[in-house]
């Protein structure tokens, strides 16, 4: 694998629109073509040569491409967005749409991203060694369709609007979230191993979600069935299984409601 | 530039011409207001009617979050308790009223029925009158609201012919947000498998639902439209709304029409304002004169020039010119329209 | 203003029976002329396709449920940047256009008029704003009016001068074109949740049929000479076995006699029928009528359709048939957006996608084609997509493409998932038919030309006629031999002409042009009875003041009016 590192050598002065910085698009482009594609600071277009100083060489497929971005990069949205293959680490904290769209590949941030981040993700793994902000894994504004593969793992809290309209895939949080977990849910896994404030679940159609800490108000669509003892992230525990949310609709497989689950540690 | 609330579609479709020649944002007040109601709607629709429908048919109302006594005088004498319509000639007999609110309101005292929800439990509670029109299990509360009650209401409203449900703040502006119209949305989706039911957010501002329908048709967008890129228009609230724009420092100039930011946006917001070139334009000395560099008086629109508006049901109404404006006084459209002939100018020049 | 001779293109010209002979056409002061000066601007048409700028008959672009739509699919907008170099303004919608991209896209099609296919009456300031900010394309638009309180009144009575009287006040209101009746009954009955299936189910409260809306309005519109006929969508839209409505709705016209001075000789215009086509119980035995409704419009010559074809899109459903919408969400559970519009008509918006890998969704998409190819006179069938809600109007190319190169339709019938069961529920594998240029220009031009009452000026490149011309990269000696070359070719226009300007350039827009806004004035004979009326339920009724219901001079700058004379009826 070939790496390409990016150190930031200016700020901008508002934010920097990095769609470019991913493993397929620095796939198969010498460090000279990398340095001269574009990156918008609101309306102007600048390239990334005018804001890092890039060395290394990439490989010939996103696969074989490592991208490497230290400095600070608190003012930088769309790292890492659309990546299909390959790997990609950034040492700093980021902005919003970190890892958005993403459909392969790894992504590492070792630092908080803000919102909007891993939106729709498809598949690949992304990892934040920090905290993230609101919506993250959602969908996109107005879409039904969210995270529908890969894995997204947080070791800090995570905010508000998390994995909304998720229908596949898995998100562990290893810290808190505010409100609206897993909202308008149809499938996938999330595992939450600290504390939710509220609305975990809300209007979920299907999907499972496990919670190892506590939920400070619990939805009232949401009934007890009983106890389970589960696996959940390498970690094996007795679980009280919710089933729910009895106020919205769910599938029927041969006669029998599939209904959601909300697995609240003993 | 922000606002656009208080002044005409003729005049919002030239400001858009200026925002996207010099790539800016254009934004309106349902940032602030039901912006929230305007992004469940896009994550969820909504099933909704004209206001002609609710006094010709409506015999369940529902207020929730909202507060028409005081906010909107003319609503229940025209259209939603009183009149009395084609199919509701008993007026306000044949119709029940309920109001839900965290706080007996004077609209809860015309109210045939009260329901007192706990602050901020507003989704909870909507979750539950779901899942008791679903027949499912509620614990004993939710909200303050004993289980039975719950049961009971849901049943009346399915008995009904035609039900409304009407939201305001109560339900865009505590915790959730969005998300408590998003449930009330369902809700009401809900019901129309028992009979017909609609749902309608009480707007405020007398015209922002008419700078959502301009936006709407020129760009896709109802509010928080980013036009910096030629080659497409841009929207994510929470990133190109004004508020976060101005906390974030994401833009380098502010231009307000027909609003008052200085007044409604929180002092942050207003303080990064300041700290950049700011032009008001506005009938008024306000809050946001206050803090800006430029204000620019005009004439009142529906007052002292006329323009097309939109309803709260975004039905269009013509606003119409009752009295001559002050001497020189320009009306937006002639103010937007001379600084779109001196933007040209100065692009023509070579300006960015 | 400029003068220009389109020099040794090959002409298809229905009108004049020009079947793509090499033919130059002159156009001087916005007309079609016989010739020009030496000083003429030569446009050199060798080796290219010159037709008349084509006509959209149906297409929901303008007015409050696209909008509706627009706003809240912020999703349609999303990766979807446009690079189109020039003039134009910011552009975007993949299912939803917003105006300016409609304006330059219908243009770049070769298109020239579009007629907006229902407007609520009481939002028609709104469709109106949305047809000015439209650039380039003529527009017009048709107010709703099967579940027209007034019309249903009147017609339970069976006051056709009435209805009449009543249809030309609110077509001079709303500067209107002609009479659409969507779902007729069936949209007041949803204003209680309920619905009309069959063209015999009583209206709740107005205890009026379907039937008897539709021949009705039918009966108004030749009493006033309209320049269209009704346009209408029938009931049981979407549901397997409606062909049986759709025909019973189609012989209503049986006995209706065709009064007009603008050469339209229809009396019914039943659009986007591929919907309307369906045999079968359920959808798992779902399959196409489309011989058993062709059949029947082959045979009554007084009759026009239009195909509604599907394109296989993400797309957005919108209709007034607001029952309809309500059912689709319950299929799809896509978000659902309603309004219903008090005295008038509803609308309702829902998210779809026709996915090839199902097999009702590919079965639609050949009734669409089959519709087109057993039409026996392409001048009373017309292609269209009812777009949005089969899809998107930039698909034009790729239909057309379908319907005259058998190879590139097959290709797709047989890589179908179910290709199986699709082609046993329906035709298309065995109908070998492709439709020439000539034809092409017969189902887009010509035809909804005359299909609206247009074809004095319109649809054609006979002298005196508009100078709306569409001039393609297609050289109809070397016809593309591939369906993707088709598509190529009709997607961009070489020349775009309208009212004598050239508005496209290879495929860029460069001049907006000065968009007409199409309306009919109707006089009829004074009538207190149905005044009277109207001020009673504007007071007791209706949330807004009769003052506030015309649409203004303002909104409509440049308008072609047409008008009508009843009085002597």
């Amino acid at each position: 694998m070939n790496t390409v590192t990016l150190t930031v050598k200016k700020q901008p002065e508002l934010y920097l629109e990095c769609e470019n910085v991913n493993p397929d698009v620095f796939a198969g482009k010498k460090i000279e073509a990398i340095a001269k594609l574009g990156a918008y600071q609101g309306k102007a277009m600048d390239t990334l040569g005018d804001y890092f100083t890039i060395t290394g060489e990439s490989g010939a497929t996103a696969a074989d491409t490592k991208i490497v971005v230290n400095g600070d990069c608190t003012k930088m949205k769309y790292l890492g967005a659309k990546m299909t293959a390959g790997e990609m680490v950034v040492n700093s904290d980021c902005d919003m749409y970190t890892g958005s769209w993403m459909k392969g590949g790894k992504l590492t941030v070792n630092g908080n991203v803000h919102s909007f981040c891993g939106l729709a993700m498809a598949g690949g793994e992304f990892i934040i060694n920090g905290n993230a902000g609101n919506y993250l894994v959602a969908a996109y504004r107005g879409d039904w369709r969210g995270m529908s593969g890969g894995v997204c793992r947080v070791k800090g809290n995570a905010g508000s609007d998390v994995a909304s309209f998720m229908t596949g895939g898995t998100l562990i949080i290893d810290g808190d979230i505010d409100i609206h977990l897993g909202t308008h849910m149809e499938g996938g896994k999330i595992i939450l191993k600290g504390n939710a404030n509220r609305r975990v679940g809300g209007q979920l159609v299907k999907g499972e979600i496990f919670v190892f800490g506590k939920i400070n108000v619990m939805m009232p669509g949401y009934k007890p069935v009983g106890e389970v003892e589960l696996e959940a992230d390498g970690t094996k525990a007795k679980f009280v299984d919710y089933i729910g949310d009895l106020g919205e609709r769910h599938p029927k497989r041969k006669g029998e409601t599939v209904y959601g689950h909300l697995y609240m540690k003993k | 530039m922000y606002g656009w609330a208080s002044t005409s579609c003729q005049a919002m479709s030239i400001g858009h011409d200026i925002a996207e020649k010099v790539g800016g944002i254009v934004d309106n007040c349902a940032t602030v207001c039901h912006g929230s109601s305007l992004i469940a709607i896009e994550d969820v629709g909504v099933p909704s009617c004209t206001l002609g429908e609710i006094k010709n048919r409506a015999d369940r109302v529902i207020f929730w979050g909202c507060n028409p006594a005081h906010a909107h005088p003319r609503h229940m004498s025209r259209y939603s308790i009183f009149p009395r319509g084609f199919f509701t000639v008993k007026g306000h007999k044949g119709r029940k009223i309920y109001c839900v609110d965290c706080r007996y309101t004077d609209t809860a005292k015309c109210a045939d029925e009260f329901i007192q929800v706990q602050q901020g439990f507003d989704y909870e509670l909507l979750n539950a009158f779901r899942t008791a029109a679903r027949g499912e299990a509620l614990p004993d509360t939710v909200g303050g609201v004993p289980k039975e009650k719950i049961y009971e209401l849901a049943e009346e409203f399915k008995s009904g012919r035609f039900g409304i449900i009407f939201f305001g703040m109560g339900l865009t502006h505590t915790m959730g947000r969005n998300h408590n119209i998003d449930i009330a949305i369902n809700l009401t989706r809900d019901m129309n498998e028992f009979t017909k039911f609609s749902i309608m957010a009480m707007r405020g501002h007398w015209n922002v639902t008419g700078s959502g329908q301009v936006l709407g048709w020129q760009y896709g967008f109802p509010y928080a439209v980013d036009l910096s890129r030629r080659d497409q228009a841009r929207h994510q609230t929470g990133e190109t709304t004004s508020v976060d724009l101005l906390n974030r420092n994401e833009v380098e100039a502010c231009f307000y029409i027909a609003t008052d930011p200085g007044a409604h946006f929180p002092v942050d917001a207003m303080i990064s304002s300041a700290k950049k070139p700011t032009v008001t334009v506005d009938p008024h000395i306000n809050c946001t004169t206050e803090i800006s560099d430029i204000h620019i008086p005009v004439a009142m629109v529906g007052v002292e020039t006329g323009g097309c508006a939109y309803r709260m049901d975004n039905v269009p109404i013509e606003t119409r010119k009752v009295v001559d404006p002050p001497e020189g006084m320009l009306t937006d459209e002639e103010l937007l329209t001379k600084i779109n002939k001196r933007v040209d100018e100065l692009l023509a020049k070579g300006g960015a | 203003m400029a003068e220009y001779i389109i020099r040794n293109g090959h002409v298809f010209d229905p009108v004049q029976g020009i079947k793509g002979d090499k033919k130059d056409i002159a156009v001087k002061d916005g007309k079609i002329v016989d010739k020009v000066g030496s000083g003429a601007k030569v446009i050199d048409a060798k080796d290219k396709t010159v037709m008349a700028g084509a006509l959209e008959v149906h297409a929901h672009v303008a007015g409050p449920k696209v909008n509706a739509g627009r706003w809240y699919r912020p999703e349609d907008k999303h990766f979807d940047s446009h690079k189109k170099p020039g003039i134009t303004r910011i552009e975007g919608g993949k299912s939803i256009p917003t105006v300016f991209k409609t304006g330059y896209e219908y243009a770049r099609l070769g298109f020239t008029f579009a007629m907006e296919a229902a407007m609520p009456p009481l939002y028609a300031r709104h469709v109106h704003e949305e047809i000015h900010d439209t650039p380039i394309i003529d527009e017009a638009a048709l107010p709703v009016f099967g579940n027209n309180w007034f019309v249903m009144e009147y017609l339970k009575n069976k006051e056709i001068e009435n209805t009449a009287a009543y249809i030309a006040w609110v077509l001079r209101q709303t500067k209107g074109y002609g009479i659409k009746s969507v779902n007729p009954g069936g949209t007041e009955a949803w204003a209680w949740g309920l619905n009309c299936l069959t063209i015999h189910d009583r209206v709740p409260y107005f205890d009026i049929t379907p039937a008897e809306i539709m021949t009705g309005l039918m009966e108004a519109n030749e009493y006033l000479g309209l320049p269209h006929s009704v346009h209408v969508h029938q009931n049981d839209l979407g549901n397997p076995g409606n062909y049986k409505t759709t025909i019973d709705s189609l012989k209503l016209a049986e006995g209706i006699k065709v009064k007009n001075n603008f050469g339209r000789e229809q009396v019914l215009h039943s659009t986007h029928l591929q919907f309307h086509s369906y045999k079968g119980t359920n959808w798992g035995d779902f399959e196409s009528a489309s011989k058993e409704v062709m059949d029947y419009v082959n045979k009554a010559k007084n009759i026009t359709v239009d195909t509604g074809n599907v394109t296989l899109d993400e797309t957005t459903t919108m209709t007034a048939d607001g029952p309809f919408e309500h059912h689709l969400h319950g299929l799809n559970h896509l978000k659902w957006f309603n309004v219903d519009v008090e005295l008038e008509t509803a609308a309702g918006i829902v998210p779809y996608i026709y996915d090839p890998n199902i097999t009702v969704c590919a079965k639609q998409w050949c009734i669409g084609l089959e519709l087109a190819l057993f039409a026996k006179d392409p001048m009373r069938c017309y292609i269209t997509t009812d777009h949005p809600n089969a899809g998107p109007f930039f698909r034009y190319p790729r239909i057309y493409a379908w319907l005259m190169n058998k190879k590139f339709r097959d290709e797709r019938l047989n890589t179908f998932k179910n290709a199986d069961k699709v082609i046993a529920g329906t035709h298309l594998a065995n109908i070998d038919r492709e439709i020439n240029l000539y034809e092409l220009a017969q189902m887009t031009r010509a035809g909804p030309a005359k299909c609206l009452g247009l074809a004095k000026d319109y649809g054609g490149l006979k002298a005196g006629m508009n100078a709306d011309i569409a001039i393609y990269n297609i050289n109809p000696d070397k016809f593309p031999s591939s369906g993707p070359e088709i598509e190529k070719a009709f997607a961009n226009v070489a020349y775009l002409f309208k009212d004598g300007k050239i508005c496209v350039e290879g495929g860029k827009v460069v001049d907006f042009g000065e968009k007409k806004t199409f309306w009919v004035d109707a006089k009829v004979p004074e009538n207190k009875l149905v005044m009277h009326d109207i001020r009673e339920k504007f007071l007791r009724y209706y949330s807004v003041n009769e003052n506030n219901y015309p649409v203004p001079e303002s909104y409509a700058p440049h308008q072609h009016i047409i008008t009508v004379d009843a009085t002597k009826a």
